[in-house]
């Protein structure tokens, strides 16, 4: 019975709690911008009370500027939207100034209306208590409350409350704090403070339900997917290997040209559905037969559900059953064992898209999919939130001439498990734990450009087709951050393959 | 290593140009002055030898003069000549990464408690490409990174009809919805 008796009385004190919302303004933030951005309407003739003699409680207190009108548009505020008031308004207020004849504070209420001309898009304001101060020399603090009108008491119909103060005569000013309106906040900030959208009419606008408007769901009717985050953002990328680590090459970076292009997949709760990748063998510059591939560093091969639209073979290569390399703790997607499938070079040459005498093959774009949700959005291994992986994860590296242990990933980053450790350090290369692919003066054998770039034709060093990358590289990334972008200033396109 | 030579005309140097502009404008107003002044020429013979010094003495001051001063505006012009014909040659930094990108960190602060709005966040490029899209409550806060190209400085933020450009500090773009 006493349980019983204890968890009605909870309940009731709970509801009592929700159902009597209060928002309130103080001037604590001593920004009258950031209570307009929440939707309070705070005119110039309310500023934050310089004299902390006038304060009424706390750091701050609001102040009118003098108050000799009786018009209740002058110097008011006016409440963001609220709902289902059912309490008071109330203000804590004292006068400040000589002169005056009268003061006053007026409440008033309006509803919202869509059809209105006014800016606010409210009905006519409504009085509904007026209190007048009756000593002018009295700087006393006065509580000024009232009880909401029946009129819009526990009512869903956005309403404002409009806050007056009015007077005659005199430069006195009226110092006020801790407005209390009873009802729950209901403006939208991110929609001109319009009144928020009940859930109900945020269902009329998302047809799958997964709580993203249909005008911002790329998929609105797909539950699971919501948006799209594109890698890079507007373009392909372009990442260029010299192929003959540990020892240095001829560095024209088109051995192994590759274009790449992603788009991470999210839910509405920013969690990753499914990457979408793009890739294209654009160029072979070398004599070995090349593979591409990549790891998602941070994802355990198990955290993907598939790896769909990939039909590569090698000897060497053996797949886990969802496509991701098999004997990988993180996940290992190899694009293509062998660039020469995807570009048939002509006949009697040496590579493919690299001397400009020489035909141009169309490269073919390999799509696939890795998938980290099943068709019914659940990943029997745990999300994968936006929070925990990023587009730094991705970790690509071409296998050199269809030998698996061979890799070379992008200076810095790390080689899969597959990958021989005993070439570390060997001929040229200085990689070590961390600061892996650099070789001992500290020069790559691939690089990764967030664009589609020319590449160097054939037996031409690179530095001669970007004449700002030298110096990009000499002061580490901080000057001619743009040396690849095209313009006339940054290449020489004498030494690049520009494809017609 | 690329060798720049600085033209450094920016103090003290003498725009030719500049004096030859000065020294026609003199000379075309000496010879106005005598085409109009011919008659007083030819009255006052006497005056003309004295009158013609001073006038030529006036011209030459005034053209060292305005022609000598600094150019404030000029901009130092930057001839650049590639030194590094080849990539060995790069003397790169061991701690350089060679990444032509950058990772950001988008801080959003949570706004009011009561304020329970969910809508669709994108952070944008300054050309509006979008970088990153999220649904996101306004009144919780969030940290993520996202990748922009190294020369990116700003990045915009919307969110329903609020559109803000923030700026990129260490590595950090600080996202408040309610202040500028």
């Amino acid at each position: 019975m006493k349980k019983l008796f204890l968890f009605t009385t909870t309940a009731i004190l709970l509801s009592i709690n929700s159902l009597n919302a209060q928002t309130i303004l103080n001037g604590e933030t001593n920004n009258i911008e950031e209570y307009n951005y929440l939707c309070w309407q705070i005119p110039k003739s309310i500023n934050n009370s310089e004299n902390e003699k006038l304060f009424i409680s706390g750091k701050y207190s609001f102040e009118t500027t003098p108050v000799n009108t009786n018009l209740l548009t002058d110097t008011y505020i006016k409440s963001p939207w609220l709902t289902n008031g059912i309490g008071n308004v109330k203000l804590t207020a004292r006068l400040n100034g000589s002169g005056a004849k009268s003061r006053g504070v007026v409440f008033s209420y309006a509803f919202f209306d869509e059809a209105s001309k006014n800016e606010d898009y409210t009905t006519d304001f409504n009085t509904f208590y007026e209190y007048s101060f009756t000593n002018m020399s009295n700087t006393n603090t006065t509580i000024i409350s009232s009880a909401l009108p029946m009129a819009i008491k526990n009512t869903n119909q956005p309403y404002k409350i409009r806050i007056s103060f009015v007077g005659t005569d005199g430069e006195g000013t009226i110092v006020f704090d801790d407005v209390e309106i009873s009802g729950r906040y209901s403006s939208d900030p991110s929609n001109k403070c319009l009144p928020a959208k009940t859930s109900e009419e945020n269902d009329k606008e998302d047809d799958d339900k997964d709580k993203v408007a249909n005008k911002y769901d790329l998929y609105p009717n797909d539950p699971i997917k919501a948006y799209n985050n594109y890698y890079p953002e507007n373009s392909n990328g372009t990442i260029m290997f010299e192929d003959l680590w540990p020892s240095k090459g001829d560095y024209d970076f088109n051995d192994l040209v590759v274009g790449y292009r992603f788009n991470i997949v999210t839910d509405a709760e920013n969690n990753i559905v499914e990457i979408n990748y793009e890739i294209t063998p654009k160029a072979i510059g070398a004599g070995f037969n090349n593979g591409f591939g990549f790891m998602l560093n941070k994802i355990e091969w198990d955290k993907i559900y598939a790896v769909e639209g990939l039909k590569t073979e090698a000897k060497w290569l053996n797949l886990n059953k969802n496509g991701t390399e098999a004997d990988q703790k993180i996940a290992t997607i190899i694009a293509f064992t062998s660039a020469a499938d995807f570009l048939k070079g002509p006949g009697g040459s040496t590579g493919v898209n690299v001397d400009p005498k020489v035909a141009y093959v169309t490269p073919q774009t390999i799509n696939f999919t890795v998938k980290f949700r099943d068709e019914n959005g659940k990943a029997p291994n745990g999300f994968v939130s936006m929070k925990e992986f990023s587009v730094e994860d991705f970790n690509p590296f071409a296998i050199i001439n269809q030998n698996r242990e061979t890799e070379i990933h992008l200076p810095g980053y790390e080689p899969t498990a597959k990958a021989d450790r005993k070439m570390f350090g060997q001929f040229d290369d200085n990689s070590s734990e961390g600061n892996y692919y650099k070789s001992k003066d500290n020069l790559p054998w691939a690089l990764n450009i967030p664009a589609e770039i020319p590449y160097a034709t054939e037996k031409t060093d690179f530095v001669k087709g970007y004449k700002y990358f030298a110096e990009w590289a000499r002061t580490k990334g901080e000057n001619y951050r743009d040396w690849y972008e095209e313009n006339e200033k940054n290449r020489d396109n004498d030494a690049l393959y520009i494809v017609k | 290593m690329i060798k720049q030579t600085f033209i450094l005309e920016k103090n003290r140097l003498i725009k030719k140009n500049t004096i030859l502009n000065h020294l026609i404008i003199s000379v075309l107003f000496f010879g106005l002055w005598i085409c109009t002044d011919i008659n007083k020429f030819k009255e006052n013979k006497k005056m003309k030898k004295p009158y013609l010094l001073v006038l030529v003495l006036i011209a030459l001051i005034q053209t060292i003069f305005t022609s000598c001063k600094k150019l404030e505006n000029a901009e130092p012009k930057t001839v650049i000549t590639p030194t590094v014909t080849n990539f060995k040659q790069i003397k790169a930094d061991p701690t350089f990464n060679w990444k032509s990108t950058k990772v950001i960190a988008v801080n959003i602060v949570a706004v009011n408690a009561e304020v329970n709005i969910t809508n669709t966040l994108f952070v944008k490029t300054e050309n509006g490409n979008i970088l990153f899209t999220k649904l996101h409550k306004m009144n919780e806060s969030y940290t993520g990174n996202i990748t922009v190209p190294s020369k990116t400085d700003k990045v915009i933020i919307s969110f329903g009809s609020i559109v803000k450009t923030v700026s990129i500090n260490n590595g950090s773009a600080l996202i408040n919805f309610i202040k500028n």
